[in-house]
C-alpha cells in the first residue's frame, strides 16, 4: 500500500454504507462484508472527508475545532485514513 | 398436513412439530417436506459458507442449489430451502432421531429462513416483563436461556429462547415470539425447576433438555410485544473469575457491533440483505438501548442476576 500524505484526496469506495448512531458512525462494505465503528472524533473526521475529499482541508478543518497540536492531528487523520483504506471503507485516489 | 405458528409464521409441516403452537387452517408461509435421499449431493464447488464449532469441527455448509439454498448440518442432515423460502425440504441421515431434525429445523433452519424472507433475527432468548420485553444476546454457551429460564421461573412469561425475531411497527421495534420452549443444560434445568420430568431431549448430539411449556398457557406469550432492553451477555471467557453483577451503557456504534455478531444471515453474498439488516440493526440500536450485563458463572446467582435487570428496568423512562 502507498504511504499516505496529507496531500492526497480520497473518494467511497462503491459498496460502503454507512450511519450515524448518536455521534458515532458505523460502516458497512458489502462487498466484503467487513463491519466497523468510529467514534465521536473519527466519525468528526469521516464527516470532513465525504464532504471535502481532501485530507489537507480535513486537517484545516479539525485545527479550527479541536484544540490539538498539527504535528499529532496530521498523523491521527493519516492513520485513520489508513485503517479505513485497510477495511476498503476509502480509497485514495491517485 | 400438521398446521403451526412460530416466530409469527405459519408453518405446514408433514410431520409433527410437538413444541410448536398448532392453529387452525391459514395462509401457509413455509412448507415442511420430509424425504429420505440415499445419495449425499456433492455442493463442494457451491458453497459459499462453513461454520465450525468451537472445537474445530465442521458444523453446516450453505450452498446454492437449485436456485435455493442446500443448509447441510454435517453428518446429521440436508435441508433444501426454496428460493424465497417458501419451501423446506428435510432430508435426513439414517437413524437421525426424529427430535433432532425438529430441533434443526425449529431452531437452526427457520431463523435464517426468516431472513431469506426479509425479515431479521436475533440469536437472544428473550422474556416479558411489566416494563416490556427483555432479550439476551450473546455467544453460545453464554447463559442467556439460563437467565430467561430464571425469569420464566419467576413467573415473567418466555418469549423466544435463542432466536428472536423483531420487527419495526410506528417506529417502534417489536419481539415476535418463537415457540414454547426452553432448552436448558442439566444444571441450570434442575437449578431452576428441578427434576419434574416435565422435559425431554433436544437432539443427540447435545445433553441439553428441551423444558416443555406448551401446555402451560402463562408460561409464554403469543403476541409481539415492544422491545424495551437488549443485554449482551458478556463473553464469559473474558470475564472468568467476576465476583458481582455488572450492568453498563453501551456506545452507540458498540450496540450496534454487538447486534451485528448476534443476527441472523442466510445467504452472506446477498448484499440487499445485508445493506437492509445494516439499516434495521441502525434502527434499533436508535430505539432499543443496549446493556451489557457481566455475572458470576455460578447459577446461585440467578437471583441477584434477576434483580439487577428488574432494577435496571426501573430507569425506563415511561412514556407519555
Amino acid at each position: 500500500m502507498q504511504t499516505l500524505s496529507i496531500d492526497d484526496k480520497v473518494k467511497i469506495p462503491e459498496g460502503v454504507i454507512f450511519q450515524k448512531v448518536g455521534d458515532e458512525t458505523v460502516f458497512l462494505n458489502l462487498g466484503t462484508g467487513i463491519y466497523f465503528g468510529l467514534d465521536p472524533v473519527g466519525s468528526r473526521i469521516w464527516d470532513l472527508l465525504v464532504e471535502k475529499g481532501i485530507l489537507q482541508s480535513v486537517f484545516e478543518t479539525m485545527k479550527e475545532e479541536y484544540e490539538v497540536a498539527s504535528e499529532e492531528l496530521k498523523q491521527d487523520i493519516l492513520h485513520l485514513v489508513q485503517e479505513l483504506q485497510t477495511k476498503k471503507l476509502i480509497e485514495v485516489i491517485p | 398436513m400438521y398446521i403451526y405458528k412460530a416466530y409469527n409464521l405459519v408453518i405446514a409441516s408433514d410431520k409433527a412439530l410437538p413444541e410448536s403452537v398448532p392453529v387452525d387452517k391459514a395462509e401457509v408461509d413455509v412448507q415442511v417436506l420430509h424425504t429420505s435421499s440415499s445419495e449425499t449431493l456433492d455442493i463442494s464447488s457451491k458453497c459459499f459458507m462453513h461454520w465450525h464449532l468451537s472445537g474445530g469441527e465442521l458444523w453446516l455448509s450453505i450452498a446454492n442449489v437449485n436456485g435455493g439454498y442446500l443448509l447441510r448440518f454435517n453428518e446429521i442432515a440436508d435441508f433444501f430451502v426454496s428460493k424465497y423460502g417458501k419451501e423446506i425440504f428435510c432430508m435426513p441421515k439414517p437413524e437421525i432421531p426424529k427430535e433432532t431434525i425438529q430441533h434443526l429445523l425449529l431452531d437452526q433452519v427457520i431463523p435464517l429462513v426468516i431472513n431469506l424472507k426479509g425479515g431479521e433475527a436475533l440469536h437472544a432468548s428473550a422474556v416479558r416483563t411489566p416494563q416490556g420485553v427483555i432479550a439476551f444476546a450473546g455467544l453460545t454457551g453464554s447463559g442467556k436461556s439460563t437467565i430467561a429460564g430464571s425469569f420464566l421461573q419467576a413467573g415473567y412469561p418466555l418469549i423466544s429462547d435463542d432466536c428472536l425475531p423483531l420487527i419495526e411497527q410506528n417506529q417502534d421495534i417489536y419481539a415476535i415470539p418463537a415457540y414454547p420452549g426452553l432448552r436448558l443444560r442439566d444444571d441450570s434445568l434442575e437449578y431452576l425447576f428441578g427434576n419434574n420430568g416435565n422435559h425431554k431431549s433436544v437432539a443427540h448430539y447435545t445433553t441439553k433438555k428441551r423444558l416443555c411449556i406448551e401446555k402451560r398457557v402463562e408460561a409464554f406469550c403469543e403476541e409481539p410485544q415492544l422491545l424495551k432492553r437488549l443485554y449482551i451477555i458478556a463473553d464469559p471467557a473474558e470475564t472468568d473469575g467476576e465476583t458481582e453483577v455488572m450492568i453498563e451503557g453501551f456506545f452507540p456504534k458498540d450496540s450496534f457491533m454487538a447486534l451485528v455478531k448476534c443476527t441472523f444471515r442466510l445467504d452472506i453474498t446477498d448484499q440487499k440483505m445485508l445493506e437492509r439488516q445494516f439499516h434495521f440493526l441502525k434502527r434499533v440500536v436508535s430505539k432499543v438501548p443496549v446493556q451489557q450485563l457481566t455475572f458470576p458463572r455460578n447459577l446461585n446467582f440467578l437471583p441477584a442476576i434477576r434483580e439487577a435487570i428488574l432494577a435496571d428496568l426501573k430507569t425506563i423512562k415511561v412514556d407519555c
